[in-house]
């Protein structure tokens, strides 16, 4: 059934949807309106769900972890500095393996404050074993919402995927909701693998020697690069039941490109606007918009650029003191293979400039004309 | 081992398979220990038992135990000088728990439950002589029928007790306690002989009649006080004196006593002076207070009933009138060089002379044994009481025990054992490291009767070794003296237990040093669960587990009664 | 034996301090609730007190989670229980002082504010033991500890932290020592009979931190509460007292000073200052009592 509703709502409507059991969250702007839209539906019954109103982002994520070892699914969201303040359970929960969900609306770093789009905040946690998802769109938003869990559920990680901030959690769209029956036929209860039981007494993560340890990594690690497949089977399951499917990355126009314009969340859309005009004006340029980031889709992205010789990837965010950091990890995934294009470091966009199909037809045009990648970040003022 | 990405997150297993007691340098070791009271009892009461019985008012099964050890508990309760309450370890606590009147009233419920007597042993056809009834001749003759023998008992006197009739005075020790104790000899079939007094013509015979003699005649020779008497009337030896007024004869005292000494008797008589109507009774002791060998009691006893006491003076010379005592002259002593005992011998000092009014002197300064038999010449003895005659026998005052009943009654005992061991074949030696209670000399019959060992002499408990904070603050049970305008009065008893129920609250006060009674303490607060439960009910302690121990020594501080010490490995 | 436990969940070959006053605590607790307990345990002496991986010394659930974090884990594992239909399971958070009145203060709060439902108990050894004897606000006044060397001791009081719950209104509040067994395991069972955050303050002798001879771990848990400066008492409600135990034979501070090296270094007067701060702060909670009976 369709309805209009903002990407903070979607998010909300796609964790009723999906039944989550326990949501411990702390508001934080743009993120606040999913809390308060979960609130509203857990008061009224419409979800049967705890909602536990915590005292900061990071003790959130930490009642998140409990609530799921005791075999509960379990979601929260944050955005920004929440999201900075969970790091350090964020580790704590993907190395525990907890199937926890969360979504973050990706907002710019203070100081100075700003609370617009910028994604360095999703991409500062790219180290601790959880796994990204970039949405594009609401409708993506709240089908994601729902794959999410079981994606997580599957593999034993959890799932963040990110929103951009006003651009989509304020912005109302059309979005096409599911059935709940068939939305509980495609995500039954969650049946944890590893549980707090009483019947059944262990300890987790307990004092571990070296060997362990890496072997711990290893494993998670094998299980997260093994989950590109399984995140794939999910969304084609998806895809046949609810007729949408999204897939790891989207290429646009690709095939015969002399260029191809690399994106992630919202300036994915604008930017097949801008490829379309450039193609009408005799530019040979595609788009590939990256949905997956952790597990990096190395083989999907190489598959997708093929031979064309020139990539511009457009980051919306800084690993200060090495660059725009899909493009570092994109030339990182490039560089041993055959087939090595040359990478531009597109940044710009940060603390929330608008990316106008105008603006991506200019960077395209520059881009096409460099001889070579040119600095490691060609900044870009919106 | 199957190994998936999720399993290695968690545990499997527990930890006892860590064996932490590689860690420690220290280790519990578990043994019961003597207590303080039992190692200076010379009758070898069962004291720690005796409290645990009273403690739960058995009172017919406390005197059953006591009766194993000791058939005067009701003398003992009342005239002994209670070494076990002067070692008692609570005494650092608050006061010492009152071991005498536990002993005093466990006895007195003979009146309630009658004697309760062990069993005799199987008879062995033997027969055992014993010289004189004090408590000495009493004991032995007691332990002897236990032992399965048949005793005569031979008194000079025409009642049995020895000095506990005629030396201690009724209002220390009721008569009616006494004879009710005595009803033993009855009870036991042991054959009394009274108005028998054995001299050395009588002797080959007895030594030829029976199959063992125990010599228990006491000291009754008095020493004089080396003064000239030809001509004088007055000057009589306490124990004569004391033998008359306890026999209830008929005493016209003369105004003005003087008793020479400072020991018991000497209390006695003053004090059974004063109340036979004399005004001024004096004692005259040529030491100083502390070192008087009277019981300290006893002691105050005579000065609230008026007795004066003057220290440091001696006799000198008796003054008569036409052959009566009138006055006896004095001197002043202070110490001088020290004695074979160590202590300093009082000498005078010259030109100190002073009278004191007496037209009686009571002579109090000590009394030897006379044995009446011919033990070719030696008057040694083992320390059973063995001459190297090995059928004859002495104990108790008569030989060179310690002069007190308690240690009379243990003597008695120990002969007996020796006899029963001499007629039935048995190793004394043997025995003797078996039932000793510490090493002052007491020996458990119960022990000897049932094959067990006594706990390790050397392992008396301290002070320091109880923990103090499991036993809440009391004071002692007292015993009350009546009035000492009364008591002049007559011979009743002085020291009363006012009250019910005083046993028990009494018994419950006791320690109970080194014998554990499942307190639980060291299992409660083991931090490594390492102690271990008692195999049986039986058993006398808890152990620990070797494996985890790791010797930090909570449980020797958490017993409350000292059963745990730490032992470096 | 009068005081064999029901429930002994604690195994031996644990690698604690021999005379762990903490490993007492974990006892005592557990024997009230039971095997139906679930340990919610951030970093403190007990991460490592429960072993090496693969065996654990305690034989309930455990789940080791970051340093502040306990009382927001256990409200986390006490909704996800209860929307499992599960209302009998027993959620403990055992955390240390750091734990508890530091770095754990906020999640602390959070839980209580909210009331959410599950124990919480502090077992205090007064500094972070487990990183090597670093000072807490659970410190008391004039201990040594590596980062307040005896140059500059730690000069602040204890924090009240007792004070701190009641504030919060939580339906049960109490402070308990090793010392008490039967005291301390008669508030686990009033604590396990109620709903809501419920707090139990345990005091644990520390031979290692403290600096005294191991085996006066349970004679230290004493003079602590007999010397009033550990005083043994409930809160009901925030706002109901009641007093636990009056020792019978007082001790003063003085002593129970004498019995840790790590005061050894306090002059005469700064004793007398200990003594006189904990007859004020006896004195004012004997008034709280008073006025605010249970």
């Amino acid at each position: 059934m369709k309805e209009v509703l903002m990407g903070d709502h979607a998010v909300a409507r796609g964790v009723q949807l999906a039944r989550a059991e326990v949501i411990a969250a702390y508001p934080i702007t743009p993120q606040t309106l999913i809390v308060e839209e979960l609130s509203e539906i857990c008061a009224r019954g419409d979800l049967k769900a705890k909602f536990i109103k915590v005292e900061s982002e990071h003790s959130a994520m930490a009642c998140c972890m409990g609530a799921s070892m005791a075999g509960a699914r379990t979601f929260t969201a944050t955005s920004s500095h929440g999201l900075l303040l969970m790091h350090e359970i964020l580790h704590w929960s993907a190395g525990a393996r907890l199937p926890i969900v969360m979504a973050n609306v990706n907002r710019a770093i203070a100081p100075p404050w700003n609370l617009w789009c910028e994604q360095t905040d999703s991409l500062a946690q790219r180290d601790t074993s959880w796994l990204h998802i970039y949405c594009e769109n609401n409708q993506e938003v709240l089908d994601t919402a729902i794959q999410a869990f079981k994606i997580a559920e599957r593999i034993n990680l959890p799932v963040m995927y990110v929103l951009d901030a006003f651009i989509l959690s304020h912005t109302a769209e059309i979005v096409d909701l599911p059935d709940q029956k068939d939305v509980d036929e495609f995500l039954p209860p969650f049946t944890p693998k590893l549980r707090l039981d009483t019947n059944d007494p262990h300890a987790f993560g307990s004092i571990t020697g070296p060997a362990e340890y890496q072997k711990l990594k290893q494993f998670r690690h094998d299980d997260m690069m093994n989950s590109i497949d399984i995140i794939k089977e999910i969304d084609a399951e998806y895809e046949k039941k609810f007729g949408r499917g999204y897939g790891v990355v989207t290429p646009y126009r690709c095939d015969d490109a002399e260029l191809i314009l690399v994106t992630s969340g919202t300036v994915s859309g604008t930017a097949r606007v801008a490829i379309d005009a450039l193609r009408d004006a005799g530019v040979a340029v595609g788009a590939l918009k990256v949905r997956l980031f952790r597990p990096f889709p190395t083989e999907d992205i190489a598959a997708a650029i093929g031979a064309c010789p020139k990539v511009a990837v457009i980051d919306r965010n800084l690993s200060v003191g090495a660059g725009g950091i899909f493009a570092q990890e994109i030339k990182a995934a490039l560089y041993n293979r055959d087939l090595r294009p040359t990478v531009i470091g597109i940044v710009g966009g940060l603390g929330g400039g608008d990316f106008t199909p105008a603006a991506i037809e200019k960077i395209a045009r520059r881009a096409l004309e460099r001889a070579d990648s040119g600095d490691p970040v060609v900044w870009e003022e919106l | 081992m199957d190994i998936n990405s999720l399993t290695l997150l968690c545990t499997t297993t527990g930890t006892t398979g860590n064996k932490t007691g590689t860690w420690r340098f220290m280790h519990p070791v578990f043994e019961t220990k003597l207590s303080p009271c039992a190692d200076s009892c010379p009758a070898g009461n069962p004291i720690e038992m005796l409290m645990t019985l009273a403690g739960e008012n058995l009172a017919e099964e406390a005197l059953r135990i006591l009766k194993t050890e000791n058939p005067l508990p009701g003398v003992c309760g009342r005239v002994c000088p209670h070494p076990c309450v002067t070692a008692c370890n609570r005494r650092e606590r608050d006061s010492a728990v009152a071991v005498n009147i536990v002993e005093r009233l466990t006895a007195d419920a003979e009146e309630k439950y009658g004697l309760c007597l062990p069993a005799p042993a199987q008879k062995s056809g033997k027969m055992i002589a014993v010289i004189g009834s004090g408590p000495a001749g009493l004991s032995c003759a007691y332990h002897a029928a236990l032992l399965g023998h048949c005793v005569a008992i031979f008194e000079a006197t025409d009642k049995p007790g020895g000095l506990l009739r005629y030396g201690i005075p009724a209002y220390r020790l009721p008569r009616n306690v006494l004879d009710r104790e005595l009803a033993f000899i009855q009870e036991l079939g042991i054959e009394l002989k009274t108005g028998s007094r054995i001299t050395s013509d009588d002797a080959e015979k007895l030594a030829a009649d029976f199959d063992a003699v125990c010599v228990a005649s006491g000291a009754y020779k008095s020493i004089g006080l080396g003064l000239s008497t030809d001509i004088i009337t007055g000057v009589i030896p306490v124990l004569d004196f004391l033998a008359s007024v306890n026999a209830g004869e008929k005493i016209s005292v003369e105004k003005h006593v003087v008793v020479v000494g400072g020991g018991n008797s000497a209390m006695d008589a003053a004090r059974a002076a004063r109340r036979s109507g004399a005004r001024d009774v004096t004692i005259v002791y040529r030491r100083a207070r502390a070192d008087m060998p009277a019981f300290h009691d006893e002691i105050e006893e005579a000065e609230e009933e008026g007795v004066k006491l003057v220290f440091h003076a001696n006799p000198a010379a008796l003054i008569d009138k036409n052959g009566k005592l009138k006055a006896v002259q004095c001197i002043k002593m202070e110490p001088g060089e020290p004695d074979s005992s160590g202590r300093a011998r009082p000498v005078p000092v010259p030109g100190s002379e002073f009278e004191l009014k007496a037209d009686t002197i009571l002579e109090a300064i000590g009394s030897a044994a006379d044995i009446p038999l011919n033990i070719n010449g030696s008057l040694e003895t083992d320390t059973w009481g063995k001459t190297n005659n090995e059928k004859i026998y002495i104990c108790g005052d008569a030989g060179p025990n310690t002069r007190t009943v308690a240690h009379a009654i243990g003597s008695g005992k120990r002969a007996a054992i020796s006899m029963d061991c001499l007629l039935r074949g048995g190793d004394i030696e043997a025995a003797g490291k078996r039932i000793s209670i510490g090493r002052k000399g007491a020996v458990s019959a119960a022990l000897y009767r049932n094959g067990e060992s006594a706990f390790n002499p050397d392992s008396v408990v301290q002070a320091k070794n109880i923990n103090f904070a499991y036993f809440k603050k009391s004071e002692a049970s007292k015993t009350v003296r009546t009035d000492p305008k009364k008591r002049l009065r007559g011979f009743d008893e002085i020291n009363i237990i006012a009250g019910s129920g005083a046993s028990a609250r009494e018994a419950t006060r006791c320690f109970h040093c080194g014998v554990c009674n499942d307190c639980g303490n060291c299992l409660l607060f083991c931090p490594d669960m390492s102690i271990l439960e008692k195999v049986s009910a039986d058993a006398d302690a808890p152990g620990f587990d070797s494996d985890h121990c790791k010797g930090c020594g909570i449980c020797a501080r958490e017993c409350p009664r000292g059963i745990i010490a730490m032992i470096e490995e | 034996m009068d005081q064999k436990l029901d429930h002994e969940l604690v195994h031996s070959g644990h690698v604690a301090c021999p005379g762990c006053g903490a490993v007492l605590a974990m006892r005592y607790v557990l024997n009230v609730l039971g095997p139906k307990t679930i340990l919610v345990l951030p970093a403190c002496c007990w991460s490592v007190i429960t072993n090496r991986f693969p065996s654990c010394s305690v034989k309930i659930p455990v789940f080791h989670t970051a340093f502040e974090t306990a009382a927001c884990v256990a409200s986390g594992v006490r909704a996800g229980l209860d929307m499992k239909g599960d209302r009998d399971t027993n959620v403990l958070a055992w955390a240390g002082d750091g734990g508890t009145f530091d770095i754990g203060l906020q999640a602390l709060s959070g839980a209580a504010e909210r009331n959410d439902d599950f124990i919480f108990v502090c077992y205090d050894n007064e500094a972070y033991m487990n990183t090597g004897i670093q000072r807490s606000s659970a410190t008391p006044f004039g201990a040594w500890t590596t980062t307040t060397p005896k140059e500059n001791f730690k000069h602040q009081e204890k924090k009240n932290i007792m004070g701190i719950m009641a504030a919060h209104k939580v339906p049960y509040a109490a402070t308990a020592s090793v010392a008490f067994p039967e005291d301390l395991m008669a508030k686990v069972a009033r604590a396990r009979d109620l709903r809501g955050t419920r707090f139990l303050h345990i005091l644990c002798p520390c031979p290692t931190g403290w600096k005294y001879s191991s085996d006066m771990t349970v004679g230290l848990g004493r003079a602590a509460v007999n010397s009033r400066i550990f005083p043994l008492y409930e809160i009901m409600d925030g706002e109901r007292f009641r007093l636990s135990y009056d020792p019978e034979e007082p001790m003063p501070a003085a002593d129970y000073i004498k019995m840790q090296n790590r005061f050894s270094h306090l002059n005469p007067e700064e004793i007398v200052a200990v003594q006189q701060r904990t007859d004020r702060d006896w004195e004012r909670l004997m008034h709280t009592i008073r006025s605010w009976p249970a």
